[in-house]
């Protein structure tokens, strides 16, 4: 990994494709479930990406990359989705406004699996559950990058996972009704 | 048997979140073209204005030259004057004759000072334009700022060529930034630039600058970091800046949501016991535009000395 970093800091457009390789699946599974949006995903995705390229000689490789490249992610996923609920239309808030009201009425019907169970979870819970559970960061590398107590980091996760249990409880009995 | 559950639930989790995103394969492809596309754009804008800085070191070796040259003609004419001078005591009847030749002599030597004078004045300002403020007679020196220059400036990782038109303040200082962009308006005792176009509905972004002739940069530190530490949920510990400007550096932030107001004050010092307080303002998602775009104008900021 080092030799790829000093290659990329060399100028080597080719190490850098390389290292896109390497890490653009789970970039891009990450930023899905983030953003909710593929075509937000794919925007977050390819700034993270030119971002690690142009600031590529500030890393300071005696550390971990993913981290650092995760952190750009995140902020970028974070930038992207700022930049999107400004221009919100209203019929898309119509549409929200909508399910929100349906949720209120049928409860668990909403959750038709633990993805969408996910996604409705708040970004507070969502996103250390995101990086634990996809790429299976450790609590420690998740505090790196979400820049946040590591303790913090686990009540996230603790508080995150008991809301998807109980959702997915509820969702099972819900299917089981209806059998 | 509740570890057994628990793991269950991990699984559950992982295999939903790992099948609902398997489209990040057919996309893997495509974003690679885009950040090529973005990287081989960014390198030929790279390269071009690469051409222009050669282009202007280029102009700037030539004008070195042509100093050097105005210099020896300077020597070499003063030689030849007291050469005719010695000539003159000797011969009255060659007087008028070399009346003459040395009439045209200084008016070329009057224009050959007015470019010495030209220069040297230039390089005086580039010597103010360091890292410490210096002062200069803005009515002297104002013709040697260039009205407007270009510049290329990184926002958000994207690299943008404009031009910057220069804007002369009362209040003793001159600074660059674009027209078609910013506007300065002049408020009691102070400057404000600020965008040409605020958007409704964002919080409000301006830059402000004013000169403090009683109080030096300490004393209008520790002033502004009381009422920030008053007022915001954020505050940095000042620390001593070298860039944009020489200076000391305050902080400030309302919060971290995108529109949470953000102030950043740099007090400099005026070099008379005095400060200059550069008031910026704008907010948290604003930081990478308005932000940047007010610290490359500070770049830019020159001391002029007021003419009494």
């Amino acid at each position: 990994m080092e030799d790829l970093i000093w290659k990329i800091k060399d100028g080597h457009q080719a190490s850098f494709k390389v290292l896109y390789d390497q890490y653009a699946d789970y970039t891009i599974r990450v930023a899905i479930a983030i953003t909710k949006n593929s075509a937000y995903a794919a925007d977050a995705v390819q700034e993270t990406f030119i971002r690690v390229y142009n600031n590529i000689q500030s890393f300071d490789d005696s550390k971990p990359f993913e981290p650092w490249l995760y952190r750009i992610l995140v902020n970028e996923c974070n930038r992207v989705l700022k930049k999107q609920s400004k221009t919100i239309s209203i019929s898309d808030y119509m549409e929200d406004s909508s399910i929100m009201s349906e949720e209120d009425s049928y409860e668990f019907e909403e959750y038709e699996d633990l993805y969408s169970a996910i996604e409705d979870l708040e970004d507070l819970n969502r996103i250390p559950i995101i990086l634990k559970y996809l790429r299976g960061f450790t609590e420690n590398e998740i505090a790196d990058i979400l820049e946040l107590n590591v303790n913090t980091v686990k009540s996230r996760l603790f508080k995150g996972r008991e809301k998807l249990r109980k959702m997915m409880e509820r969702y099972k009995e819900g299917r089981r009704q209806y059998e | 048997m509740n570890n057994r559950l628990n793991k269950h639930t991990d699984e559950e989790i992982k295999d939903s979140l790992m099948k609902q995103t398997d489209a990040s394969i057919e996309m893997k492809n495509e974003i690679w073209s885009r950040i090529e596309k973005r990287i081989n754009e960014d390198n030929e804008n790279l390269e071009k204005s690469e051409v222009t800085i050669n282009n202007e070191k280029e102009t700037d070796k030539q004008l070195r030259n042509n100093e050097e040259q105005i210099y020896n003609r300077r020597a070499r004419k003063n030689n030849v004057v007291e050469e005719i001078n010695t000539v003159q005591s000797r011969s009255n009847l060659r007087k008028g004759r070399i009346n003459m030749r040395t009439e045209k002599r200084n008016q070329k030597n009057r224009k050959r000072m007015f470019n010495i004078g030209t220069i040297a004045a230039s390089l005086l300002i580039v010597f103010l334009a360091g890292t410490a403020p210096g002062h200069a007679t803005i009515e002297r020196i104002k013709d040697f700022f260039l009205p407007e220059k270009p510049i290329v400036e990184e926002i958000e990782g994207m690299k943008e060529e404009k031009n910057v038109q220069l804007q002369e303040s009362k209040y003793g200082y001159v600074i660059y930034f674009d027209e078609t962009v910013y506007k300065l308006e002049e408020l009691e005792g102070k400057d404000r630039i600020l965008p040409m176009n605020q958007a409704a509905n964002y919080p409000e972004v301006y830059m402000e600058i004013q000169q403090v002739e009683d109080k030096n940069i300490e004393t209008s530190a520790t002033e502004i970091q009381k009422e920030l530490k008053d007022q915001y949920e954020i505050v940095m510990t000042g620390e001593e800046v070298l860039e944009p400007v020489k200076g000391i550096l305050l902080y400030a932030q309302a919060g971290n949501e995108w529109d949470d107001e953000v102030l950043r004050y740099y007090i400099v010092d005026n070099t008379q016991g005095g400060s200059f307080i550069i008031k910026q303002q704008f907010f948290v998602e604003a930081s990478e535009g308005h932000g940047v775009r007010f610290d490359n104008m500070l770049k830019e900021f020159q001391i002029v000395k007021l003419q009494e």
